[in-house]
């Protein structure tokens, strides 16, 4: 039987129990969603001794599936004030699902100011060590003392310096597959915020000398269609674009249609895309010594990953993504691809969402704090957000807190999250989703661009945004949603391989009733938290401000907006 | 010869990369990423550069957001 790792940093207990029985088929987004809605009171402060941070394996954990090893993140969010699911690649969900622990749990907060880390060994036992040598250091050095101390056969998951100054932007960071580089993020929600409060400075699993053995129902029918699917979805791999070249990939398309947000999502085209674009990146990567093609996890086969170095073929930064890329980018008016990954580099290393960050010193270009354009001054911003300055921590707290504070008007958040890198005004499925997921507004939720009839009409988007959320909430549950995109013609296999591996029902309904169960659960408890209707819509100025590239607006109808999930 | 994708179709000298696509039988829509030995070129881009001998042309559909 799979097991839960409970911690409780009330009396600094740990015990290893079996999970319960109603989770055992679960995994990642819907294991973290049940859960939470049982045992923590939506109410609760998020940085409080209710909130519990849940760290969970996937259902197809310990598989061969491909990317079946994601790890999901969850808890009471300090930025949204609702649920929150963040999902992160890396090494570190395999060495759990290897330990045979699908759930870890820690509740409560300590009574000191100490810091600890969480270490489960080689034999799987759990241990609080002191980590008040690491106070205060930011994630590459944290990885790196870690490796001198315990050795390299191991995983990593970590906060910096922001999430023990419990920044609500605070990631948590993920050691990469064979790298070991801390570059995976849980960005979305201020999670390492949480980690932050419970004073857990790190979690560090070690490779088990004994694999936990899976016990499947039916081993060899899971075998035969794990291969089927894996098979598929490594043919598709091979035209998809995230893995010939990577995420960056993605601003090829964004920006000649008006989805790439510029200038603080001001609805105007970037004509220095391609400074920032997908030839430049593999210019950099061939010049310097750096690589595309990399799985940031065990047997992932789409391996979108990549290791970008400075000019000088050092190594810089790792996992460096669209998202990043055109939200300093872009929407900072900045088309300098070097200083863009240094921003990420430092991200990664103090430990924030650069989506939320970067959105952030938007806010503080549109206010004129600092110039548009302008990467050191935006640099000198990260650095101060690193060194904890008052500006540093106001920062800290994110878009919203940032553009109210310069007295900002356009501030691109829902549920106090900021938005990613798809301009809702012509992706308006994707504003659906922004403005519907109980996540605030995640791309990652329900992407629909391409996918409806007309990105910037109004036909159909609803639709598109909740066969999408419906499918992301289970896929966010079995896999990385890179690899889901790749094996679509295979998703009714996915209720036959449950069936094999826990037996049961190998109908779709089982697979997609997870997505529809794990959507109004997390609504449920953003309704419990407080949340109303008023929280489901997108600001102001996308109703009212024009797209320069088509002339759109964000004409959704509040209606369509409240009925979406009414399945 | 110019190669599109896993098709080969005859080199015609003055072709376009979107002449050579057509050509191919293949369709593109916004979401494709169209590369010529191995570079990225716009859907603008296509109607203008013209094929050399022994071009690949790849085109790659986006089917996620990163």
């Amino acid at each position: 039987m799979w097991s839960k790792l409970v911690v409780n940093m009330d009396n600094l207990s740990i015990s290893r129990v079996a999970l319960e029985e109603e989770f055992q088929d679960l995994g990642g987004r819907s294991l973290i969603a049940q859960y939470l809605i049982k045992n923590v009171p939506p109410t609760c402060d998020p940085l409080g001794e209710e909130n519990v941070l849940l760290f969970a394996t996937g259902i197809f954990a310990g598989t061969r599936f491909a990317t079946a090893n994601r790890l999901s993140v969850g808890g009471k969010s300090p930025l949204t004030g609702g649920i929150k699911e963040s999902n992160v690649g890396g090494y570190a969900a395999t060495l759990l699902a290897e330990h045979g622990i699908k759930l870890i749990t820690i509740s409560g907060l300590p009574k000191d100011d100490n810091l600890r880390i969480l270490y489960i060994d080689k034999n799987g036992n759990a241990n609080l060590l002191d980590a008040n040598e690491y106070k205060g250091i930011n994630n590459y050095e944290f990885v790196e003392k870690i490796h001198e101390r315990f050795g390299k056969d191991l995983a990593t998951i970590s906060i910096g310096s922001a999430g023990e100054r419990l920044y609500k932007c605070s990631s948590i960071q993920v050691s990469e597959y064979n790298s070991g580089h801390p570059s995976r993020a849980a960005g979305r929600g201020g999670l390492g915020a949480v980690m932050g409060s419970k004073g857990i400075k790190g979690i560090v699993i070690e490779k088990p000398e004994e694999k936990y053995e899976i016990p499947y129902k039916d081993k060899e029918k899971f075998e035969e269609i794990c291969l089927k699917l894996n098979r598929m979805i490594a043919e598709s791999a091979k035209k998809d674009p995230f893995h010939n070249i990577g995420t960056i990939s993605t601003i090829e398309v964004t920006a000649p249609n008006g989805i790439l947000p510029v200038a603080n999502f001001s609805g105007k085209l970037f004509k220095d895309y391609k400074k920032v674009g997908a030839n430049k990146f593999m210019e950099n990567l061939k010049t310097r010594g750096g690589r595309n093609k990399i799985p940031c996890q065990p047997g992932c086969i789409v391996q979108c990953s990549n290791c970008y170095n400075d000019e000088n073929g050092n190594y810089l930064t790792s996992g460096f993504e669209y998202e990043t890329i055109a939200m300093f980018g872009p929407n900072c008016l900045i088309s300098d691809l070097d200083a863009i990954a240094k921003m990420d580099r430092i991200c990664d290393d103090i430990g924030v969402d650069t989506i939320e960050t970067a959105n952030a010193i938007a806010m503080c270009m549109e206010a004129g704090k600092i110039n548009w354009s302008d990467a050191d001054a935006v640099l000198n911003l990260l650095n101060e957000m690193a060194e904890g300055t008052e500006f540093g921590r106001l920062l800290g707290q994110g878009c919203e807190a940032v553009g109210k504070s310069l007295g900002v008007e356009r501030i691109p958040v829902v549920k106090h999250q900021a938005m990613a890198a798809y301009d809702p005004r012509n992706t308006k499925g994707t504003g659906i989703t922004y403005a519907t997921s109980p996540m605030g507004a995640d791309h990652t939720a329900g992407l629909t661009m391409g996918r409806a009839f007309d990105d910037s009409g109004r036909t159909a988007q609803a639709y598109a945004s909740n066969k999408l959320q419906v499918a992301i909430a289970f896929a966010d549950s079995m896999m990385c949603i890179m690899t889901f995109a790749n094996m679509v013609p295979g998703v009714p296999l996915l209720a036959e391989m449950m069936a094999a591996l826990y037996g049961g029902s190998s109908d779709f309904s089982r697979v997609a009733s997870i997505g529809v169960k794990t959507l109004l659960t997390e609504r449920e408890f953003n309704r419990r938290a407080g949340m109303t209707d008023a929280d489901d819509r997108l600001p102001d100025f996308f109703y009212k401000e024009r797209s320069f590239a088509t002339g759109s607006k964000f004409d959704i109808h509040d209606m369509e907006l409240r009925t979406i999930f009414d399945f | 010869m110019v190669r599109v994708n896993e098709r080969e179709i005859e080199y015609k000298k003055g072709m376009t990369v979107a002449d050579a696509i057509r050509e191919a039988g293949q369709s593109i829509d916004k979401m494709t990423i169209v590369i010529v030995d191995g570079i990225v070129l716009s859907l603008d881009e296509i109607k203008s550069v013209i094929v050399e001998d022994g071009a690949f042309i790849k085109l790659l559909p986006l089917i996620s957001g990163g």
